[in-house]
């Protein structure tokens, strides 16, 4: 159940208002986490800033949503995980994509190290080894691509912790079971895959 | 060493350059990191955005800034703690305000609360118990105000991954180690989706 309540748009202050509009306007909707994170206008403002300057950055939707759903994963955050699998179904991800995705994993070999890099910011807290990096740049990620994972990571980390604090209800399909038990908690840190 | 490129702001071309003139405007200096962030004009952006957005934030510069401290010794970020403390005093932190940020503890009830709060969040990714969320609004504070206190941890995050990676070279004095109550768990521990 959530543990912060949800704005409605009609009924909140012209700042946050402006900021629901304009999210209703780019998704024709206005999901839950933008109504419970508008409690504060200003982080609102901070989150649909930070999302909408790095959408201008050199990764494509698709890609960008399997960053998303990679760090969603490492997560554990349900709602991400939703909200991810449906906005990237719309950009065009297959099934399969997604589910790879959140195994950390892509077919093509670039999106494959960006997926792969973005984990490795997760788990060690951007303390990646040399041959991380070195493995990302063999893949032909520059500086400017390390960069924006990184910061893509951010974004999605906001996401996910806020929506476990919030306990925001989901207003999308669920998102799909991976496999079984032992291949979810394979793609998971520090889970017990005997348990 | 240094991990990634700094970008010359002599030299940076469009839209960096404007950028870096923008961050030059507000602290007076270019700091290293905002010149690895310029690997990517897009990134710079989106920092400079969520944090111009954060200074409206109703928990104030000085808990935030604070949140933000705290997050740099729980990630482990040098760069990070050693350039929050040199700009702090321009937010209005004290040098024992600065510490209670650094260490988590702090004689202040209000700013306590909010300090241990931050660290359950870091520390479950977000996943805090009732218990826990119960003890921050006990202290005084609203659904906008964590809500803030969420967005500056992450602001935080945002800043030591990247200094991290990068292993952003210090262009300031670094800052004198302090002991600190928690444990680097940023991205570690259980959790499991099916």
């Amino acid at each position: 159940m959530s543990r912060t309540p949800a704005i409605a748009p009609e009924s909140v202050v012209r700042k946050a208002k402006v900021l629901l509009d304009a999210v209703k306007s780019k998704l024709g909707m206005v999901p839950n986490i933008a109504r419970a994170m508008a409690n504060s206008p200003a982080a609102l403002d901070g989150y649909l800033s930070l999302s909408g300057a790095l959408s201008q950055g050199e990764f494509s939707p698709p890609l960008r949503e399997q960053i998303a759903l990679a760090v969603g994963q490492a997560n554990g955050c349900h709602y991400c995980l939703a909200a991810h699998s449906a906005v990237g179904k719309m950009v065009g991800l297959t099934a399969e994509q997604i589910k790879d995705s959140r195994r950390g994993t892509a077919v093509d070999p670039r999106s494959d190290a960006v997926v792969r890099l973005a984990r490795r910011v997760v788990d060690q807290r951007g303390l990646v080894t040399d041959s991380d990096l070195a493995i990302a740049r063999q893949a032909g990620l520059h500086d400017s691509a390390i960069t924006e994972v990184v910061a893509n990571v951010a974004l999605n980390i906001f996401a996910n912790y806020f929506n476990h604090v919030a306990g925001t209800d989901i207003d999308f399909p669920k998102a799909e079971p991976l496999d079984d038990h032992r291949e979810a908690c394979e793609a998971t840190p520090g889970c017990d895959s005997n348990r | 060493m240094q991990r990634l490129n700094s970008v010359n702001p002599e030299t940076a071309t469009e839209p960096a350059k404007e950028l870096l003139q923008t961050v030059q405007q507000a602290f007076g200096v270019i700091p290293n990191t905002a010149r690895v962030m310029a690997n990517s004009p897009a990134v710079l952006e989106s920092f400079l955005a969520f944090s111009t957005a954060m200074g409206k934030a109703r928990i104030g510069s000085k808990l935030h800034n604070q949140v933000k401290l705290n997050t740099s010794e729980t990630n482990a970020c040098d760069y990070c703690t050693s350039i929050l403390s040199a700009i702090a005093p321009s937010a209005g932190l004290s040098a024992d305000d600065i510490l209670a940020g650094r260490t988590g503890q702090s004689e202040d009830h209000r700013t306590n609360a909010a300090l241990k709060f931050s660290e359950a969040v870091l520390e479950s990714r977000g996943k805090v118990t009732g218990e826990q969320l119960v003890d921050v609004r006990n202290a005084g504070f609203s659904d906008g105000e964590i809500v803030e206190i969420v967005a500056s941890i992450v602001l935080g995050c945002f800043t030591n991954f990247l200094n991290n990676v990068a292993n952003t070279e210090l262009d300031i004095p670094r800052a004198k180690p302090v002991e600190v109550r928690s444990t680097p768990t940023c991205g570690t521990g259980a959790c499991s989706v099916h």
